[in-house]
């Protein structure tokens, strides 16, 4: 199935879920923000929320920055 | 002699804030954070790209310190306001320096859209530090959106140039009762303890300790600046005059 991801097309397994998604990004989910169409998705969301065909997914993280 | 640092009601151990950016690695600008004292730290906020990876920033800044996102990126209230909420979210707390930049070769914030987006923040709860262009109205307009103190810039961000905003910073601090604390553009330890010297209750500083050969040194020598600028501003400086005045007697000795 077909997401946005951070704005941009992604194709991803059917059934995939937002921790699934994380993983496969190689980010460290301690530092992870996620919006699952625009709105936060808190951590505790993340393994039981399965995504949708057309959901629109923001993944952020802190960075450096004054 | 006691001299209390307070923003929001909590008090604040270090009048000099620092940036988290540009430091040639995290071991760094751990070492900087450590040695500058400064209690309130700044982050961003960013898009992980797929497959780059990330590691974890805040792991990396020392224990005790305020986390203060910032809302780098946002062009505008709605995207300041976003910013920040994630960031809470994400844990990081109530604290937030609020930048609406649009113009990318100037850096220089948009005091409407960082006037909006106080006021949406402060009713939500955030203690909000709106780094802005020092205009005395929009200073006010900025304390009566909920602002916790106000941040004019000294120079365009990462400029080193000093505190080339001087008499309108100087107004700030006379007629303002909030904490100005004066941020971007100060380059050198001199320039931090110049905007203390004019009465600003604090600075901070990113790129000038970060891009030094020796960041936890310069760290210190601001953090040594921003303590003498302080005194200094206390203490109270002679005013300048046009003529000489003798520091010695100038009769009784040959004449």
């Amino acid at each position: 199935m077909r997401i946005k991801l951070n704005g941009r097309d992604a194709e991803i397994k059917d059934g995939s879920t937002v921790a699934a998604l994380l993983r496969g990004m190689k980010t460290d989910p301690k530092s992870s923000l996620v919006e699952l169409n625009m709105k936060v998705l808190r951590p505790a969301g993340w393994k039981e929320t399965a995504l949708q065909d057309g959901d629109a997914v923001e993944v952020f993280s802190f960075v450096t920055g004054g | 002699m006691e001299d209390i640092f307070k923003i929001a009601g909590k008090k604040i151990r270090s009048r000099f804030m620092l940036g988290t950016g540009k430091f040639p690695s995290d071991e760094s600008m751990t070492e900087a954070i450590k040695a500058s004292g400064a209690h309130v730290v700044t982050v961003a906020l960013r898009r992980v790209d797929a497959g780059a990876g990330s590691g974890n920033i805040l792991s990396h800044i020392p224990p005790g310190r305020i986390v203060m996102p910032n809302t780098s990126g946002a062009r505008n209230a709605a995207e300041a306001v976003r910013i920040a909420r994630l960031a809470r979210e994400a844990g990081a707390g109530d604290w937030i320096k609020i930048e609406a930049i649009p113009d990318n070769r100037h850096l220089l914030p948009d005091n409407l859209e960082t006037i909006k987006a106080t006021g949406v923040l402060a009713r939500e709860g955030f203690i909000v530090m709106p780094y802005f262009n020092p205009d005395l109205a929009d200073a006010r307009r900025l304390r009566d959106a909920g602002a916790a103190s106000v941040m004019p810039l000294g120079a365009p961000i990462g400029t080193n140039k000093g505190v080339t905003t001087r008499e309108l910073i100087k107004i700030l601090v006379s007629e303002l009762d909030l904490p100005v604390v004066v941020d971007a553009g100060l380059g050198r330890p001199s320039h931090a303890a110049e905007a203390m010297e004019l009465g600003a209750a604090a600075v901070l500083v990113n790129t000038a300790v970060a891009v030094s050969g020796d960041p936890a040194g310069m760290a210190e020598a601001f953090a040594l600046a921003v303590k003498a600028g302080r005194r200094a501003w206390l203490a109270g400086a002679g005013a300048a005059r046009e003529l000489a005045e003798a520091s010695s007697p100038l009769t009784g000795f040959l004449r």
